[in-house]
């Protein structure tokens, strides 16, 4: 649900990073973060524990340009891809415009990522949302590592939505700035939907 | 996707003007509503050390948070949260369902005071900030970000 501030000429829109635990969703915002120019950018805040794995969620708020003449303000979040963790990602989702759902391609990783898909679906489901009608965009990350899913496999499993997908290495950046670009378009036009 | 939020200038004056008086009130160190999902809507501050945005974000996460440990403790809601702190204290209470009014305060002896005013001022609020009977929403549904900030070329579908 964005909210139209009409006072301040600003649309504020919540984008989540949804994917399981180690997958690469904390790494894709704090890439983000280090690329963007400061005058666009606020401040990265990141609820974690102390061996830096996210608690509740990492916080990016971000400007990405105007759009028929109102500002736009992307706020990033992350959730906590661990398992227990499943009330935080139920607050977290909460008035969600998009998701990039972020997997990770390495083989051994398939039913964390599995469950994490179910997850994220029966979560939106449960606070009214559906999947396919949330802007979403599927990160296919670490395909610079080598014992990995084919993406035509990936998208057979994860790819329900016929979203768009992008390739992805979180630690370089590859595919990071086209993921949030896709999904920061599908918001946009979702808007008046 | 739920509906839009859309909060137009009147709105936001009226709620901002009632957010003034209880600024002569209290002289709080930062006033402000932010909406439920964590985003700043109007915001009164007297300090250059809090960050709008971020209090927004954390605010509601936390008051979020307080919600559901209403309901695992089988409370209806907890309408308000107070943190009191060594320099300052952190008052939070929901507007509607919409809403919540986030008073920030050095002195912890205004509790009582704080705590009486925005209770009044709450159903103002509220009123004010109810959603637009005829919410201005974008026209063109292919609407593009006209100018970006977001480095990298899009890819389309790639596969391997």
């Amino acid at each position: 649900m964005a909210l139209i501030n009409l006072a301040a000429g600003e649309i504020n829109y919540k984008i989540v990073y949804y994917g399981c635990a180690l997958g690469g969703k904390t790494t894709s915002i704090q890439y983000v973060y280090k690329k963007v120019t400061s005058d666009a950018k606020g401040q990265l805040v990141s609820i974690a524990t102390e061996e830096e794995r996210t608690l509740y969620f990492d916080f990016l708020p971000l400007s990405l340009g105007k759009v028929r003449g109102l500002n736009t303000r992307f706020h990033l979040y992350t959730v906590p891809g661990q398992p227990q963790y499943n009330a935080s990602r139920k607050l977290v989702i909460q008035g969600v415009d998009g998701i990039v759902f972020v997997v990770d391609s390495q083989v051994t990783r398939l039913d964390q990522n599995v469950e994490a898909y179910l997850n994220m679906w029966e979560n939106l489901e449960e606070q009214g949302d559906s999947p396919a009608e949330l802007g979403l965009v599927l990160q296919y990350n670490k395909r610079d590592l080598s014992d990995i899913y084919k993406i035509k496999d990936m998208n057979e499993l994860f790819n329900q939505t016929d979203s768009p997908y992008f390739q992805s290495c979180a630690l370089t950046g590859e595919g990071v700035f086209e993921a949030l670009r896709s999904i920061s378009k599908q918001v946009i036009a979702k808007t008046d939907s | 996707m739920g509906k839009n939020q859309t909060i137009n200038t009147s709105q936001i004056d009226a709620a901002t003007g009632i957010l003034e008086k209880m600024r002569n009130s209290i002289n709080p160190e930062f006033i402000g509503i932010i909406s439920s999902g964590g985003l700043p809507v109007t915001v009164l501050s007297s300090s250059t050390k809090i960050n709008p945005e971020v209090l927004a974000s954390l605010a509601a996460s936390s008051f979020a948070a307080t919600s559901q440990l209403a309901r695992v403790t089988n409370n209806a809601t907890y309408a308000v949260m107070f943190h009191e702190g060594e320099d300052n204290n952190i008052h939070i209470s929901q507007i509607g369902g919409d809403y919540l009014l986030v008073i920030i305060f050095a002195n912890p002896s205004e509790i009582g005071k704080v705590r009486i005013i925005s209770k009044r001022a709450r159903e103002a609020l509220a009123a004010a900030l109810v959603q637009a009977e005829n919410p201005i929403l974008l026209k063109n549904r292919d609407a593009v970000v006209e100018e970006t900030n977001i480095q990298g070329d899009e890819r389309t579908r790639t596969g391997d």
